[in-house]
């Protein structure tokens, strides 16, 4: 990646469609997980892919490109959403999630249900969240700078949206509410 | 442990295809100013050597393009924060990619600023690019500045103190000390004297969609700090979104995505 980001930043177009290659899929997923249409996410993805592009030597550290291009992908993301208004963030204090205890084994889930589905009733922070969580690609140091979550609270809130996707698939004789 | 739910989600994630690959794709108009423009030129070109005259220097668009240098009054300082000069300078403009993902209200929330505070600017004292800390030179220069606290809302903060933050002027000789050879011809510096680079200025700017702040003496800003290691200086935290407007009278904050004034609550921090 080091060898081609200095030929990207030569203006080498096919070293940047080289990773590209690389870095598609992550950063789809995260565009998926925060737009609701498939042409706003490929628009996007256009967007930030030439802007990272042109702006590409005002990269400093190579090691920090991938937290700096997601960055522009989220606040690409971020500008269309407060374009079309359909962005709901629902708070966490809102979610009365606390009460709730869910053993993995008490849900179920469909082999056709994929991940967007599976996360769907999450709102765009937690899914956004659990995609870069997932894709084991990024520490939580970059998880906690790109979304200014502080590090700490990342496991938490992962926990929160684990436990609302559980409630989704919940097995319904298999649940108990707790008082 | 790895429970069963993260085992599902793990391979629901790499189970995820995409529909097609993407690829660099500049759109078709630009494409086509290019193709214009490279028209454009061999016309040019083509009339020169008509006329016996071999122009050499014909060159890209570049950030050290006369139609790009202007003149404008800027300070100097060191990384003391020392001011190291004041005069009308030819400066060029682009923007740098210096922004991180959420806006000040989240920011406020994270915990990430060490100290917030409402601060009035008492003076911008200069610009830099150079981390002495480290002896290098940085792509992003810095701006330093001078403020005093009106109030401290978390962390705390002397009578004067002295913050950096993202973007500024430098000079096209200390910008060059940041580019591969190749950046650097592509820019058309390698065509400048040595003079002409170190009195010839590019001013950073952050991209303009964003309306960020200029910071301006005498105003009032609401700022979230970290220490800078490098740097030895507060710096604005969440880079250039650590900083906005503050209305004192009305207790709003300028919202650096739209630009109107907003409702904030400091109660909470």
């Amino acid at each position: 990646m080091e060898k081609l980001l200095k030929r990207a930043k030569m203006n080498d177009k096919n070293a940047f469609n080289e990773i590209i290659t690389i870095i598609q899929k992550r950063l789809y997923i995260i565009a998926k997980s925060r737009l609701n249409s498939e042409e706003d996410v490929y628009d996007v993805m256009q967007e930030t892919l030439i802007k990272a592009y042109n702006s590409l030597k005002s990269l400093e550290d190579d090691n920090k490109f991938n937290s700096w291009i997601t960055s522009i992908l989220i606040n690409n993301c971020n500008t269309l959403l407060k374009q079309n208004i359909i962005s709901k963030t629902i708070p966490y204090e809102e979610t009365d999630m606390e009460n709730l205890i869910y053993e993995d084994d008490d849900i179920k889930i469909n082999q056709d249900v994929d991940f967007f589905s599976l996360t769907d009733n999450l709102d765009v922070e937690e899914k956004t969240l659990l995609t870069m969580f997932y894709s084991e690609e990024y520490t939580s140091k970059e998880i906690s700078e790109i979304l200014h979550i502080n590090e700490n609270t990342i496991r938490s809130k992962i926990s929160r949206a684990k436990c609302k996707i559980k409630e989704k698939y919940k097995k319904e004789d298999f649940y108990e509410r707790k008082a | 442990m790895k429970g069963k739910l993260d085992q599902i989600l793990r391979d629901k994630y790499n189970d995820v295809k995409l529909k097609k690959d993407f690829r660099l794709d500049i759109p078709e108009k630009s494409n086509g100013y290019k193709r214009i423009y490279k028209l454009a030129a061999c016309v040019i070109l083509f009339c020169m050597v008509i006329y016996g005259i071999y122009y050499t220097n014909f060159k890209d668009i570049n950030i050290a393009n006369e139609n790009n240098i202007q003149n404008k009054p800027i300070n100097t300082a060191n990384n003391n924060g020392q001011k190291t000069g004041e005069k009308e300078l030819p400066i060029a403009t682009e923007t740098i990619i210096i922004d991180s993902t959420y806006d000040i209200g989240n920011l406020l929330k994270s915990g990430d600023a060490e100290h917030i505070v409402i601060a009035k600017i008492s003076k911008i004292l200069g610009y830099t690019n150079y981390i002495e800390k480290l002896g290098v030179y940085t792509g992003v220069p810095i701006t330093i500045i001078e403020a005093t606290p009106i109030k401290v809302l978390k962390g705390n903060m002397s009578k004067n103190f002295k913050f950096i933050k993202s973007g500024g002027i430098i000079s096209f000789s200390d910008y060059e000390k940041t580019l591969l050879p190749e950046q650097i011809q592509k820019q058309g510096l390698d065509k400048k004297s040595k003079t002409e680079k170190e009195n010839t200025y590019i001013e950073c700017l952050p991209p303009f969609e964003l309306k960020v702040p200029t910071v301006e003496a005498d105003k009032t800003y609401l700022l979230c700090l970290r220490y800078s290691e490098n740097f030895e200086m507060q710096t604005t935290s969440g880079f250039i979104r650590g900083i906005c407007e503050y209305d004192e009278q009305t207790r709003k904050i300028k919202n650096i995505n739209t630009g109107e004034w907003e409702e904030i609550d400091l109660s909470k921090l």
